[in-house]
């Protein structure tokens, strides 16, 4: 081929080229402002969240059930990752980018979101009649105006496998002593990991929800105990406290191998696989924990002594709200009416088993290990988790202090005293009611 | 005059030619680091001058954390260069060293197939290995105050051998053969060869090295951040400047992030590499010259 040839070829390349792209873009542009037409005619719900695990029950059963019955609505369920959805959260809400319906925490985030004016109050949206005003405190401000429909509560406690207990003629322990007398006999067997566990300082959450918060209410009285040390009449190093520390530090000779690199994951594996006789994990968990077919049974925090009344943890685990940027809070109104309704708390109670409503209405549970979850607060005295509400929001926070503090206990020398003692010196710091007690 | 008029036209081309790359990297470099430390200076959109910084150095708990976090990037830094270098060199020694013939192409390959990997998956893969519950390791290497940032260090270090042995293979390869031979007749003996001849003439590059090290450490993060969260323990004792950095800026858990001293602990952090990288260039690289043959 001769160059002015090619030159000519290229040329009409060139022409073709923009001939094709003149008409795609001619394509296009009907296209999308078919497209704007079509966003004008419905209101798109952005649900900010960080139930990951849930995405595929929201996307398949509840906003099907919702779009049906609200044409021109749609829903977009947009979940974060639990560890980063409070700080991206707040920076969302911040830049204004936020969704128009918000998952909330409870307590302390929340709470920070209603005093910066965040989230709007939900005084007098129909439904709200559904709650008793106990539910609706965990997101409530001071004067106690509702700012979330509470959705769902969970439980701590123990899984423990029937197998494991027949064969070494086990029953579950009523007493923390008995507790300590049944670990014992697994670890003398030697066949089995008494007790799995979160280890690693990435899940020492675990150890304050699902240990310190099981086995402390016995000495600090329930709720009693962690106003005391809301309002700096009691300091953690107090007996009552210390001695709370002491029984979750009474574990120690009977967790898994490598406790401090075990994951909550990996302590879920061991129980799963049959090679731990008891677990220590929450009603969320129960459609991974207790499949159907499995042969596992729950039992509550053991008291500290016999005859005592137990104490359970309803934890309030998430509602929902609106943000107070959202253009469309109308909608968002309609919406959060009807997660208020017994039609919904029905459908949550049975596609995310182990997650309770919080609705007055009577719901049935299908699942026999969630409903045995839900059996444990019978006859037991209810009660919140210590320091979630007011400690939280300085710098160090409670949690993260509390959860490091805790790590630090059962994974090294660490006695339960000055394990009370290192979290009393950073909570002095900064937060007034325990600034005396240094 | 015509030569002047060539000269402004080689300056024209010069600008023209240079201008693309120049401008993103004005765009993506200069800018978001100016604005970096622009924001430094504020406090909820307050100026507040260095008081970021003055938090950040004297209050009891940041600075401890600060202070910490940099201990561990030194030892990061330490264990880092003082396995993966040596380690490297010897790879490439061997390479070159015609012992591995024609399995040359396959060693090197290998070797720099962990490069390749995701950070995620080679810190989920050897914490499995080295889990004393489902592992071949009985000691809770990830899980005690003193062995856990050596070890993902290591694994750091394992993960990234193939860039500084591609680096200083390319290097050795491009020793003219005639040296080496002429040494050979004079009779020096491998060994001689490599530390005498081959070492000092790619010494330049063992520094280069080095300090990309300082830089790919001090600014480590990823691996960190994969295994241990936003709070890396056991009792932060893994927690380095990118994470606290992280922390500071966006928030973990309950503690909400705070711009503005997330801003100036990025400062912090591009002073302290800065400092390291001239220091080093004035007081080492220069002195490393590129042997004359």
């Amino acid at each position: 081929m001769v160059q002015t040839n090619y030159c000519d070829w290229v040329k009409m390349k060139i022409k073709k080229v923009s001939l094709v792209f003149a008409m795609s873009i001619s394509l296009f542009i009907p296209g999308s402002l078919l497209a704007t037409s079509a966003v004008a005619a419905t209101t798109t719900l952005t649900i900010e969240s960080w139930r990951t695990d849930d995405s595929a029950f929201w996307k398949n059963t509840l906003i099907p059930m919702y779009e049906k019955a609200h044409p021109g609505v749609k829903i977009l369920w947009a979940p974060t990752s639990a560890n980063e959805y409070d700080s991206s959260l707040g920076i969302r809400i911040k830049g204004k980018t936020a969704g128009d319906v918000i998952m909330c925490r409870p307590y302390g985030t929340t709470k920070t979101f209603i005093k910066n004016k965040n989230l709007i109050p939900l005084t007098g949206l129909p439904g709200l009649s559904n709650f008793t005003t106990q539910s609706e405190q965990s997101w409530a401000d001071a004067s106690g105006v509702p700012y979330c429909v509470p959705a769902a509560s969970v439980g701590a406690g123990f899984y423990y496998n029937k197998d494991i207990f027949k064969k070494l003629n086990l029953i579950p322990p009523k007493t923390q002593a008995e507790l300590i007398a049944l670990l014992d006999k697994i670890k003398k067997d030697g066949k089995y990991t008494p007790i799995a566990l979160a280890g690693t300082s990435a899940d020492s959450w675990a150890l304050d929800q699902m240990g310190l918060e099981l086995v402390g209410p016995y000495y600090w009285k329930g709720d009693a105990g962690g106003v005391a040390l809301d309002n700096g009449t009691r300091k953690a190093t107090d007996p009552e406290y210390v001695a709370a520390f002491s029984a979750l530090a009474s574990w120690k000779p009977y967790l898994s191998k490598g406790f401090s690199t075990n994951s909550y994951t990996d302590a879920e594996q061991l129980f799963i696989l049959g090679r731990a006789a008891i677990l220590v994990d929450g009603s969320w968990s129960v459609k991974e924990i207790a499949p159907p077919g499995k042969n596992v049974g729950v039992f509550g925090a053991p008291v500290a002594k016999a005859g005592d009344k137990p104490y359970v943890q309803v934890l309030a685990d998430h509602g929902f709200g609106i943000n107070s940027a959202s253009p469309n809070q109308a909608e968002a109104k309609k919406l959060l009416t009807w997660f208020t309704t017994k039609e919904f708390a029905q459908a949550y109670a049975n596609g995310l088993p182990g997650f309770f409503p919080l609705s007055t209405e009577k719901i049935s549970i299908d699942n026999p290990m969630a409903q045995a979850w839900l059996d444990l607060r019978n006859g037991a005295i209810v009660d919140a988790p210590i320091g979630m509400d007011k400690m939280n929001t300085g710098t160090p926070n409670f949690f993260s202090v509390m959860t490091n503090e805790l790590n630090k206990m059962m994974t090294t020398k660490l006695t339960p005293e000055q394990t009370a003692a290192e979290f009393q010196k950073s909570l002095s710091t900064w937060y007034p009611p325990q600034a005396k007690n240094k | 005059m015509k030569s002047r008029n060539m000269m402004r036209k080689r300056y024209r081309q010069l600008v023209l030619f240079t201008s693309p790359a120049l401008a993103f990297f004005l765009i993506f470099a200069v800018f978001p680091l100016m604005g970096t430390i622009y924001i430094s200076f504020f406090k909820d959109a307050v100026f507040v001058g260095l008081a970021n910084f003055k938090f950040l150095f004297t209050d009891d708990n940041s600075s401890t954390r600060l202070l910490a976090a940099f201990l561990h990037n030194c030892e990061f830094f330490a264990i880092a260069a003082s396995v993966q270098i040596p380690l490297a060199l010897f790879m490439a020694a061997l390479l070159t060293s015609g012992r591995v013939r024609r399995l040359t192409g396959f060693y090197r390959t290998l070797l720099f197939i962990p490069s390749t990997l995701s950070v995620v998956i080679v810190g989920f893969i050897w914490r499995l290995i080295i889990s004393p519950l489902w592992g071949i390791v009985q000691y809770p290497l990830l899980g005690e105050k003193t062995t856990a940032l050596p070890t993902i260090t290591l694994m750091s270090v394992w993960q990234y051998l193939g860039i500084p042995l591609v680096f200083l293979y390319s290097a050795l390869l491009s020793i003219p053969s005639n040296i080496i031979e002429s040494a050979r007749v004079d009779g020096a003996s491998d060994i001689r060869i490599f530390f005498r001849i081959k070492i000092p003439l790619i010494a330049p590059q063992i520094g280069i090295i080095t300090i990309l090290t300082f830089i790919w450490t001090f600014n480590g993060f990823d691996i960190i951040y994969a295994l241990n969260g936003g709070q890396p323990g056991p009792d932060f004792s893994t927690d380095v400047l990118g994470t606290l950095f992280y922390r500071t800026f966006f928030g973990w858990d309950a503690d909400q992030g705070n711009q503005n001293l997330g801003a100036a602990t990025a400062t912090v952090i591009f002073f302290i590499i800065l400092l390291g990288t001239a220091a080093y260039f004035a007081i080492v690289q220069r002195r490393l010259k590129v042997s004359q043959l």
